[in-house]
Parts: C-alpha cells; sequence; structure tokens
C-alpha cells in the first residue's frame, strides 16, 4: 500500500493543495512552515493511502490548524469517548436548615407569647386599678 | 519558529529548496525561474539541475544539470530529452516523478533506493519544483536530488 502525505494551505478561503510528500514528518515540518507565513491563514495534512491491489484510495486529515483559532494537536483521532452523565448537583445541607428554621420558630412564639402574656397582664392590672 | 527541520541531509536540502521555492513565489503564484535562480542559493546550486516543459516537447528536456551530477551524467546532455539521461543515475531516479508535479503544479518530494552502475546501493531523496513565466503555465522544472550510499547491513 503507498502513502503520500499531501499538505493544503488555506488561502483566501479556500484550501488549496501546497505540496506532496512520502514522508510524515516532513509534510508536518512544512506544515507548521506555512503557518508562519502572512499569505496563508491555516493549513492541514491529509495522509492519502493507495491500495495497488483493489485501486482504493483512504484519506485522513492527520493535522490541521487555523491561524486565530483553537490549535488542534497533530495525533491521530481518537475515538468520541462514551458520554458522561454531568454530576448531579450537591444536595443542599437540609438539617442544618431544618435546625435554623426551628430556632427561628422558636424565637418567634416565645416572642409573641412573651409580649401577649405582657399584654394580658398590663390589661388585667388595668382593670384592677379602674375596677 | 516553526520546529527544526527533520534530521538528515538529504531531508535539509529539500527543505531549503523549498524554501527558496516559496520565498520567490509568495508575491505572484509559481516563481520564476530567473526569480528563483536570482536568490543566494549558497551550496545547494551543485544538486539543483533543471528541465524545460513546452507543449511542443514530447517530453521535458534538460536545460541545467548541476555539478554534484556530473561524475555520473555528461553536459552533453543539457538540450536532449530526459529519456536520453542513463539508467542507474541519481539524475533518472530523480526526476521520474516529474509528470506528477506538472499535473499537481505542486511541488512533490520523494525518496527512495536504486542500484547505480557500479552495484552500489544508493539511498536518495529528491524534490521537483514547477516554475512558471506567467506564474500559471509551467515552463520549467526546478529538481534537487542528494544521495549516499546505502551501509551493508552486518
Amino acid at each position: 500500500m503507498g502513502v503520500s502525505y499531501e499538505v493544503y494551505a488555506y488561502k483566501n478561503g479556500n484550501w488549496n493543495i501546497d505540496s506532496v510528500y512520502d514522508d510524515r514528518d516532513m509534510a508536518m515540518h512544512e506544515a507548521r512552515m506555512l503557518l508562519e507565513s502572512r499569505y496563508v491563514s491555516g493549513a492541514q495534512v491529509i495522509e492519502e493511502k493507495y491500495d495497488d491491489e483493489t485501486g482504493d484510495t483512504f484519506s485522513k486529515i492527520i493535522f490541521k490548524e487555523r491561524k486565530g483559532a483553537e490549535k488542534r494537536k497533530a495525533a491521530p483521532r481518537q475515538k468520541p469517548q462514551a458520554k458522561v452523565a454531568p454530576a448531579k448537583a450537591k444536595p443542599p445541607p437540609k438539617k442544618k436548615e431544618e435546625k435554623e428554621f426551628v430556632r427561628y420558630m422558636v424565637i418567634l412564639v416565645l416572642s409573641v407569647g412573651g409580649i401577649a402574656l405582657g399584654l394580658i397582664v398590663g390589661l388585667a392590672f388595668l382593670i384592677e386599678s379602674l375596677g | 519558529m516553526a520546529d527544526e527541520p527533520p534530521r538528515g541531509m538529504e531531508r535539509r536540502l529539500v527543505h531549503r529548496v523549498l524554501h527558496h521555492w516559496r520565498g520567490a513565489e509568495e508575491e505572484r503564484g509559481i516563481p520564476s525561474l530567473k526569480s528563483f535562480l536570482a536568490r543566494d542559493l549558497g551550496d545547494m546550486r551543485p544538486a539543483l539541475f533543471v528541465l524545460k516543459v513546452a507543449d511542443d516537447l514530447e517530453e521535458p528536456e534538460v536545460a541545467h544539470i548541476g555539478q554534484s551530477f556530473l561524475d555520473e551524467v555528461s553536459n552533453d546532455l543539457v538540450g536532449k530529452p530526459i529519456s536520453a539521461v542513463p539508467d542507474g543515475t541519481l539524475l533518472k531516479q530523480a526526476l521520474a516523478f516529474y509528470s506528477r508535479v506538472v499535473a499537481k503544479k505542486v511541488p512533490i518530494t520523494l525518496g527512495d533506493e536504486f542500484v547505480n552502475a557500479r552495484g552500489q546501493t544508493i539511498l536518495y531523496r529528491s524534490i521537483i519544483l514547477p516554475l512558471s513565466e506567467d506564474g500559471e503555465e509551467i515552463n520549467f522544472l526546478l529538481c534537487a536530488a542528494n544521495c549516499k550510499v546505502k551501509e551493508e547491513e552486518s
């Protein structure tokens, strides 16, 4: 099976073939060099495998980078990893909230109760003094 | 600065030639022979040869042969078709894929090995680059090649 590496340059909104290599390292090096040119805004390397027996050609992008875009690595593509369900948010600390609530209610009852008791005593004292 | 060029003298030649070709190319598409040769090519010149391509030619003609090829072939080949280049020479091997360059209009580099007239196994790497007077039609092919004798495996 024959292998060649085609380097493409992105110029004026189009991918154009730039050069052809029989050596992966040379192609990768040239693609990176191309990216330094002010006339080029992206570079990619396509690996072409040709099966002499069947005549089939297999192409695969092994490097692709655009200036200003997020850099992609030169390594072969990896299989997408299985999706992982997002971690559930931590449950709120219920016990602590409940304790705060109970404490609040006790204070409220005692306060209202105290005021009511004061009013009743005051009222009784007033009736006693008037009567 | 980009990565260092791949190791090996044969690869360095290819990258240097390509670098100069790009330098001559950048403002007008495919560079001309004149603009390429006007550059400071230094010690690369002996490793270069040039083929002339024209519609009225059945096959390219040898237009120039660098000094480093003259151990194997004679300067008399200049002006003759490439079929006159003897087999078992670096020159013959280095130009073998010229038609792909004419078709694609881009530089192509290949490395391989062959057995020369002395029976030695030669490792070589060559590059062929298109040259054009008008930036589009191919008029010349610039070729560069170097080689070394393959060491016997013990």
